[in-house]
């Protein structure tokens, strides 16, 4: 089932808003005014010992009271953490049913998950405790294109896949990422979250450029997009969600804003920890860059091969 | 179940740093305990080569490892260098049954007792006096654990208030936890002197009150 894809008002800016964590409770009350969307992992609102054991999904009422407020406050879409839709030999389709559940409860426009695997094991499930990278060849293709299709109708909701963050380079793959997305998203009518850290922490530690990857994806099927931050550590740039948004990632955003017409919603994402770097004012300063990103990238399109260049001089 | 097998290959060696340094040793030899493409061999083996698959074990173990230190920040201070044999044991003995890494924690408590505290524990992994310091400490980081976890039951945590559990102590509790909330080993020569330590949720708050046995009820500090 391919579903409608969200659209964006002619030449209007993309919304800004944050991926909601703990820390941010007292923030989006107060600074409502700052954000035009919410995203929540709503796994953080249940417990789950998974297929097969009992007491699946039992809500915990704390941390839905937390988000009842919030997402009272503005529209929230649900970026889900435990799918690992990638995963071979587990489609957790009970798992997908508890994210409609909670999709309707909270009116979310999408759903997001990633495209990745963590779980594996048809009866007795092992977790890796950390997302892997999947091969982008025609097997994996294979794989998601029927899945990705019952959960957009088990949904009833656009369904965005977010690009995977990998330290490890799988070879004899048969396609790059960019056209591996192109060509599911084409297939399977899912959108895409397009994790411009992920991005930018991948052409870092797999040496490649993150401009020329932006130039072969089909950026019409991109909804969401995640900017953040990272840090070093044993050699590599990691995803770590640190402080603010990484400097290399605005860039790339200015280059995508200007591209992408299906482009809703920018969101800011930090991990909780990261509140004493950050504090409100430092939260509010994040958002307020995004949007002078998103206001010239909107008024100024055309970007050349110059402007880029200028623009990222990422090593 | 070709893929099935890559993928579980590839989790088991981001489990266990060990596998992965052997696939990284032998190549295909190391894998033969999955029923592996020739494609997907060469995939692992050249994924093993990389120093990108230390650093995703190092975060998977990171991963396994916050939820731990979040529950018990002292004991880990006080185990020290024994900290490393502790998550081993932990982690061997079972691996993540789900995405939310539940268990961990509640096996953390039982695994120190077993290797560090109990009477046949093995000699030499952690002196004296911290085997006595953690043996309090341990007990008490455990009903605090249990009391935020009953946080998240109620829908008005920052309201929330429960009973009382108390935790006996064979030294006086304030040293002790000045000195592990600054990630330091406490003084070792604090004199023996029982105190309880009554525990409590008072407007979902963490609320600690150090009795001195020989003090009666009045309470010797309060934490929070």
């Amino acid at each position: 089932m391919v579903m409608a894809q969200p659209t964006r008002s002619t030449r209007s800016a993309p919304g800004v808003g944050v991926l909601f964590n703990p820390a941010l409770i007292d923030f989006c009350e107060q600074h409502r005014q700052a954000l035009d969307h919410l995203a929540v992992i709503p796994d953080r609102c249940w417990t789950d010992p998974g297929p097969g054991a009992g007491g699946r999904f039992e809500p915990l009422p704390a941390p839905v009271a937390m988000i009842d407020r919030v997402a009272a406050c503005r529209p929230t879409a649900l970026h889900g953490i435990g799918l690992s839709i990638c995963s071979a030999e587990v489609f957790d389709a009970a798992y997908v049913d508890n994210l409609a559940h909670w999709a309707r409860r909270w009116r979310a426009p999408w759903v997001s998950e990633h495209l990745s695997f963590s779980r594996i094991g048809a009866a007795h499930e092992v977790n890796a405790a950390l997302a892997l990278p999947v091969a982008c060849d025609e097997e994996m293709l294979d794989l998601l294109v029927p899945r990705i299709d019952c959960v957009q109708q088990r949904l009833g909701l656009p369904f965005l896949l977010e690009n995977s963050v990998t330290y490890v380079n799988i070879p004899e793959q048969g396609m790059g990422e960019a056209e591996f997305l192109n060509r599911l998203c084409a297939r399977s009518g899912c959108s895409l979250l397009l994790d411009l850290h992920n991005l930018y922490t991948n052409a870092c530690n797999l040496e490649f450029d993150p401009f020329s990857f932006l130039r072969e994806l089909d950026l019409g099927h991109v909804v969401e997009v995640h900017v953040a931050g990272g840090q070093p550590m044993m050699g590599f740039h990691t995803d770590s969600h640190t402080g603010p948004v990484h400097e290399e990632v605005w860039p790339l955003l200015a280059v995508l804003a200007a591209r992408a017409p299906a482009l809703q919603a920018v969101t800011f994402e930090f991990h909780e920890s990261s509140w004493p770097l950050l504090h409100t004012e430092g939260v509010l300063a994040q958002l307020a860059r995004a949007r002078a990103v998103l206001a010239a990238a909107v008024a100024e399109p055309t970007f050349d091969r110059e402007t880029i260049a200028a623009l990222a001089p990422l090593r | 179940m070709s893929l099935a097998a890559f993928q579980a290959a590839l989790c088991a060696m981001t489990l266990d740093a060990g596998l992965a340094a052997q696939v990284r040793r032998e190549g295909e030899p190391a894998l033969g305990h999955w029923q592996l493409t020739a494609l997907e061999q060469r995939r692992l083996v050249a994924v093993a080569r990389q120093a990108g698959m230390a650093l995703n074990c190092t975060l998977a173990r990171a991963n396994r490892f916050a939820a731990v230190h979040d529950a018990f920040a002292m004991s880990c201070v006080l185990l020290g260098p024994a900290l490393r044999p502790v998550l081993d044991a932990l982690w061997s003995s079972q691996q993540p049954r789900n995405y939310q890494l539940s268990g961990d924690v509640e096996r953390f408590a039982a695994t120190v007792t077993a290797q560090v505290l109990a009477a046949d524990a093995p000699d030499g992994l952690l002196g004296e006096p911290q085997r006595a310091y953690l043996r309090d400490v341990l007990a008490y980081e455990a009903q605090a654990y249990a009391l935020a976890l009953g946080v998240r039951h109620v829908p008005d945590p920052e309201h929330a208030n429960s009973p009382a559990t108390w935790v006996d102590f064979a030294h006086d509790p304030q040293p002790l936890f000045e000195a592990l909330q600054r990630f330091v080993q406490p003084p070792a020569n604090l004199p023996l002197a029982r105190h309880r330590v009554r525990l409590a949720l008072r407007d979902g708050e963490l609320e600690t009150t150090i009795f001195g046995v020989q003090d009666g009820p009045a309470p010797a500090a309060a934490l929070r």
